[in-house]
């Protein structure tokens, strides 16, 4: 079997390591239009702050994929698929294939403003960008979007000594993780840490004469050295879906829950697909790295006959903020469904602080500020849709944290019901 | 074959000698807050419960480690972390089921219980012997699941009024 695998992130490489598993005999080929192996994007904050070396970011060495016997093709992109004669093309050459498996991942979603081709404006996704934004000098930075990107950008920045603005156009940061309340208290962290968060506030252009000299909001010109482009991430699926592979409504590429595009022999995995919510039901770009990691395995099971579902992708945040600890599962309230009736149950235990939002007795959201020990039995109701009128009646009657309920919940549980 | 961690709850008093010992020997220091194990009290209950890593495999914080700072040691059956990739992002701390992991703010890392390289000094130390050191087989985890169930009846009784 040849099978050639498009993306060298963490959907590939799982999928292609799932495969050699199974198939000792497998002709494997994965192909990217980076040139280094495999290395962790979630690591480059961390990287940027100058707390993590750069080789530790990295995951795989050369000799990691030679010892799989995996081959591997990097710095050359795939122009092309032609699934009739199951061929794709890359830069300068082309290869045939049995299996193929697109996982090209995302990309930074381009703002329609002007400015962002000068020097020193920089999305933040690829190894590339970080080891740019590593090297450039200047004071001020100004950070476009707040999402845990975007924030931990900005947290990364400004413990290298410069001068952050954080500019969200709504209300409040990260505003699809947290709702009012903790989006507060993570604002008052990041100031009182010296970071200037502008919220409500839309960046109109990027000004200076070849390099960036600063930003023109509806509000503000503010002087900076430098831009990061925090606006999110978007499926990267242009080559999948001229090559006749199916796109569904949020902009993803549509899988069954095998990992299998509409196209014979096409499988697809991680950001560059949509999937259903675990906790919801509904469709999602989950963006995430265990998703993309479970996504790629299901990929590789699929691949080599070895029929294996993916039950859906769950939706967590977990960043550090100047070492206080922000946490969020599922939905939040503000996107929550107009046609439920909502109910927040919020408390603050000494500096820590917990949000359940609960539709129609289920859980379908957890947030927290500070201590997070707790989360992680919440989540287990939340994926398992658990009612919660009698965990909700214990909730009411005993403080949250430390409430052995929960714990007995997720013992009962047990944690292989979070696997595929 | 590996050995596992099996928690009597019946038999444990909450003394707490666990949570100092661990301390003392992963971080040289009696601090409780430092620990590996922690004991939950619902006092008027009087349930007490030590709360450790269970090993999970698979690991739902393995799963979700961004980095694969998180991974399974075969021979002793544990999760080990690997401090030199870790980002402490603290996604292992929010979605272990047990919040049996923890970031130590002395230390400024990520714990977890590793087992004490297989000689666990809890067990050694628990005067009741509710912490025990035994054989990872089918019947030893099966014990541990009915302790559980035991437990939850027990907490049933005090947390939920009848339905209705
Ligand atoms: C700064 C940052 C921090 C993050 N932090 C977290 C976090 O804390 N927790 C979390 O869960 N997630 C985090 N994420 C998201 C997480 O990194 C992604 O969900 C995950 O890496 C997706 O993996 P993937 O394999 O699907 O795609 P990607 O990592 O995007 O890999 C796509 C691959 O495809 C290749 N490719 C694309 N098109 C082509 C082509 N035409 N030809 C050849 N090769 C191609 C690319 O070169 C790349 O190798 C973060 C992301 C970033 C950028």
């Amino acid at each position: 079997m040849k099978v050639i695998v498009i993306g060298n992130g963490v959907a590939g490489n799982t999928a292609s390591s799932t495969i050699r598993r199974l198939d000792g005999q497998a002709e494997i080929t994965i192909i990217s239009e980076e040139i280094y192996p495999e290395y962790s994007p979630c690591a480059l904050p961390q990287y940027l702050a100058g707390e993590l070396s750069r080789p530790n970011v990295f995951l795989r060495t050369k000799r990691d994929y030679s010892r799989e016997r995996t081959k591997t093709i990097f710095g050359q992109k795939v122009t092309s698929i032609s699934p009739e004669d199951r061929r794709v093309s890359l830069d300068t050459t082309s290869l045939t294939y049995d299996k193929l498996i697109i996982a090209t991942g995302s990309k930074p979603v381009m703002l329609p403003i002007k400015g962002t081709n000068l020097d020193g404006v920089f999305p933040l996704k690829s190894l590339g960008d970080a080891d740019q934004i590593f090297h450039y000098t200047g004071n001020t930075a100004v950070i476009i979007g707040s999402g845990p990107i975007g924030v931990e950008t900005s947290v990364a920045l400004s413990k290298r000594g410069l001068q952050i603005y954080l500019i969200e156009v709504l209300n409040r940061i990260m505003p699809r993780v947290f709702d009012e309340t903790p989006s507060s208290l993570l604002r008052g962290i990041l100031e009182e840490r010296g970071v200037r968060v502008l919220t409500g506030e839309k960046v109109i252009s990027i000004v200076g004469n070849g390099k960036v000299e600063g930003i023109v909001t509806d509000k503000h010109r503010i002087k900076c050295d430098m831009v990061v482009l925090g606006a999110g991430m978007k499926p990267n699926i242009e080559l999948a879906q001229q090559s006749g592979v199916n796109i569904g409504a949020l902009g993803g590429i549509a899988v069954t829950q095998q990992m299998m595009t509409n196209l014979d022999n096409i499988y697809a995995c991680g950001d560059c697909v949509e999937t259903e919510d675990r906790a919801s039901g509904e469709h999602t770009l989950s963006l995430l790295w265990h998703n993309a990691r479970r996504q790629g395995e299901v990929a590789g099971y699929s691949c080599s006959g070895v029929p294996k579902s993916y039950l859906g992708s769950e939706n967590i945040t977990s960043l550090d903020i100047f070492g206080v600890h922000a946490v969020s599962f599922g939905s939040i309230e503000a996107d929550g469904n107009q046609h439920q009736d909502i109910e927040v149950i919020e408390r603050f235990l000494g500096k820590n602080y917990y949000r359940l939002i609960i539709a129609q007795s289920r859980l379908i959201g957890a947030q927290s500020i500070g201590n997070a020990q707790d989360m992680g039995a919440l989540l287990c109701a939340l994926i398992r849709r658990d009612n919660l009128s009698e965990i909700k009646r214990a909730i009411d009657k005993k403080t949250l944290p430390l409430n052995p309920l929960y714990y007995r919940i997720a013992r009962c549980l047990g944690p292989n019901i979070r696997r595929l | 074959m590996p050995k596992m961690l099996v928690v009597n709850y019946d038999k444990c008093t909450g003394c707490r000698l666990c949570e100092l010992v661990c301390s003392v020997k992963h971080e040289g220091v009696s601090n409780p807050s430092r620990a590996r194990i922690h004991i939950t009290k619902w006092e008027m209950e009087g349930i007490m419960m030590p709360m450790v890593c269970n090993q999970c495999e698979p690991a739902p914080c393995i799963d979700a480690c961004p980095t694969n700072a998180r991974s399974w040691d075969e021979h002793l059956g544990r999760v080990v972390i690997d401090y030199d990739r870790c980002i402490e992002c603290k996604t292992c701390v929010a979605v272990c089921p047990f919040g049996a992991v923890s970031f130590d703010h002395v230390a400024g890392r990520i714990i977890s219980c590793d087992l004490c390289d297989g000689d666990p000094a809890c067990v050694n130390f628990c005067e009741t012997e509710a912490i025990q050191y035994v054989d990872a087989s089918e019947i030893n985890k099966r014990r541990q699941r009915e302790a559980a169930e035991k437990l939850y009846e027990s907490m049933r009784k005090f947390t939920m009024a009848p339905a209705g």
